[in-house]
């Protein structure tokens, strides 16, 4: 135990010397390490580059999930296929305002509830009219999805109880129809009726499982106002759902069952009669889509490296080779084979981060640069989180002990005796 | 007591299928502060007993007592050690490191005996100083004449206060004039008290030495006083 504390205490009181002696022999012999060096830069910038692409694509994905919200299911009407009391199979399920109280109601596990109809239609103000889509809603779709009032304020209870014609705009189609900017307040057509603009939504952007940044082109009415303007009666599309717990998913889906089973004569085990849209079930296989891929880009690198590596190692050989003399020397002046490996693996690790460092910085610079580029939103930048510079180092690291392994077994190999042997 | 003692010391080599005994039961004993010649014919042993002597290879038979404490079957490890604090070489070909300043080259034993920075650059400038390259420190051997290169390496020999000088043919590769220096140089040590061993052709180092001995065929023939 003694023993290797104080082996340890010598590696590292060596170490840095070392490392000095490296940079004298890159320095002096530079020519002979360029072509290794360009690999190296070459090897570590890839690693780089393609895991700041895959991060770039997961934080996509997370900034898109965020967007349209991670946690809903939605329940919509299909047809039943089994019989049921005298009732044909292929019957359609129609949804309605009420089942939305009748889920509150048998499940306690809803944490959201906002039954919805879509509509498309246009809206109209003073100065422009344009083709929209027209959400009609409970007011806890903002939760749900994620919507933030940039301006004014979002639909709420009142609004629904009493079916005023109220809008909350999305960004862009504000933009569009009150070029000055002066929509709250002001009145905007939807389907032929007047609505009060009350609340403009802060810029989405991307959004995922939607068509890329729709939510900033739709307007938003509360479900009660949007059903008498579309002349739907109480039916509604679908009903939005977020447990309180996302664990519970599978849970609140069978509380649904229960909830909608009798009013809609359901058959239990007629599956397709109600249809769920599980987004964190979408999003988990997205996601496992972008490991995969950042994994599979972080490989490539990874190998291009180790290509690279490849070459340090060769180069290491053939110095060690050349250096017999210089190394049977070290030992007779007292050197220990294992200060010998040591030495190797310093050079090497040298020559390794000396390029692989030059490499992350060309990757900086080549991110940065890529930034600056306008290109289109559903394309991500590169990003270099800390996790991909850690990475990277790993890579190196393990890289640069691989590179040493030979070359550093065939210095141990040395004798001393070798010093005084002209060969 | 002696400070370095061979003991019935044989030396084999491997080469090919056959076994060739290259010292064939060599005795010698060395005494602190002696400055002992070895000689002999080229091909004799002479270098193989060096190596032996410095602990830089082991005996195939015999012992090898260093300050009376046989060595020979000492680990690796601490016979690196005792190269590193007790023992100094000089060789024919120089070997400093190429890259290296003369102060670091002289300097080198220090680090592996574990002497902090600042003294090994002190001891090694001192040691520079002392063999006449005070001015030359920071050169690199390539920017030394053989003869200043030889005194970079006589100061590494010096740096770690060895027990024991061992050199193999040291003014093999320098021209008279230059040899002479050397010659001077290991003279002024003996005088200070060192212990020297050199393997020489040369008769003008033998003659300065207290004691020549002569090998032929593996075997110590002659010694003179
Ligand atoms: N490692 C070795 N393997 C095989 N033969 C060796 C080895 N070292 C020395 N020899 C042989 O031993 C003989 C004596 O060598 P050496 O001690 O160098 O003699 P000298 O220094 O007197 O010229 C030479 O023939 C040499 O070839
Ligand atoms: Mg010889």
């Amino acid at each position: 135990m003694n023993g290797g504390g104080a082996r340890w205490r010598r590696a590292l009181r060596l170490f840095p010397v070392l490392l000095e002696d490296a940079a004298l022999e890159i320095r002096e012999d530079w020519r002979r390490h360029l072509l290794t060096f360009v690999g190296l830069v070459w090897g570590s910038a890839s690693v780089v580059l393609l895991l700041a692409l895959g991060t770039g694509f997961m934080g996509f994905l997370d900034l898109g999930v965020e967007k349209t919200g991670a946690r809903w299911t939605a329940v919509e009407g299909e047809y039943t296929t089994a019989e049921n009391g005298g009732l044909r199979p292929g019957r359609p399920i129609r949804l309605e305002r009420e089942d939305v109280q009748r889920i509150r109601a048998a499940s306690p596990r809803v944490a959201l509830a906002a039954g919805e109809i879509l509509m498309a239609t246009t809206a109209e103000s003073r100065a422009k009219t344009r083709a929209t889509i027209v959400s009609a809603a409970h007011s806890d779709l903002a939760g749900i999805r994620n919507h933030h009032v940039a301006r004014g304020r979002y639909l709420d209870e009142r609004d629904e109880a009493e079916a005023r014609r109220v809008a909350v705009l999305g960004a862009a189609l504000a933009r569009v129809l009150f070029p000055d900017g002066r929509a709250l307040g002001e009145s905007v057509r939807i389907a032929g009726s007047a609505f009060r603009v009350v609340g403009i939504l802060e810029e989405k952007g991307f959004q995922l499982m939607t068509n890329m940044d729709l939510h900033d082109n739709m307007a938003f009415v509360p479900l009660s106002a949007g059903q008498r303007v579309a002349g739907r009666g109480d039916e509604i599309d679908r009903v939005y759902l977020e447990p309180l717990r996302i664990a519970e998913t599978e849970a609140l889906e069978r509380d649904v069952w229960h909830a909608l089973g009798p009013r809609h004569r359901l058959v239990p085990g007629d599956d397709e009669a109600l249809r769920f849209d599980r987004v964190p079930d979408m999003i988990g296989g997205i996601r496992n889509v972008f490991v995969a891929l950042e994994l599979l880009l972080g490989l490539v690198g990874t190998l291009t490296l180790a290509l690279s590596g490849v070459g340090v190692a060769n180069l290491m050989v053939a110095l060690v080779n050349g250096r017999r003399r210089e190394l049977a020397m070290r030992r007779a002046c007292g050197a220990r084979r294992s200060d010998l490996l040591l030495q190797i693996v310093a050079e090497t690790l040298a020559i390794v981060f000396g390029g692989g460092l030059a490499g992350i910085v060309l990757a900086v610079g080549i991110c940065f640069a890529i930034s600056a580029l306008p290109l289109p939103p559903a394309v991500p930048d590169p990003q270099i989180s800390s996790g991909v510079l850690l990475t990277t180092i790993l890579v190196l690291s393990l890289v640069g002990f691989g590179a040493a392994l030979g070359p550093a077994r065939i210095a141990g190999r040395v004798d001393p005796s070798a010093a005084l042997r002209v060969s | 007591m002696s400070l370095l003692a061979l003991r019935q010391v044989r030396k084999r080599f491997r080469l090919g299928e056959q076994e060739v005994e290259i010292l064939r039961g060599v005795d010698l004993a060395i005494e602190a502060g002696e400055f002992l010649a070895i000689m002999g014919p080229s091909g004799s042993g002479k270098t193989t007993c060096l190596e032996i002597l410095g602990a830089l290879s082991r005996p195939s038979e015999g012992s090898i007592c260093f300050e009376d404490e046989p060595v020979e079957d000492w680990s690796d490890d601490a016979l690196a050690d005792l190269r590193a604090q007790r023992l100094g070489f000089v060789f024919q070909t120089f070997n400093l490191m190429p890259r290296m300043s003369a102060l670091r080259n002289a300097a080198l034993p220090l680090l592996y005996a574990g002497v902090a920075r600042a003294e090994r650059e002190d001891r090694a400038r001192l040691l520079l100083e002392r063999v006449g390259l005070g001015h030359r420190i920071h050169h690199r051997p390539a920017q030394l004449s053989g003869g200043e290169r030889q005194r970079v390496a006589i100061a590494r020999a010096l740096v770690n206060e060895p027990r024991v000088i061992l050199a193999d043919e040291p003014t093999g590769n320098l021209d008279e004039a230059t040899s002479g220096e050397i010659l001077a140089l290991f003279e002024a040590l003996h005088a200070e008290g060192r212990t020297l061993v050199v393997v020489t052709h040369s008769d003008e180092v033998a003659a300065r030495a207290g004691r020549v001995i002569r090998l032929r065929d593996g075997r110590v023939t002659g010694i003179a006083a």
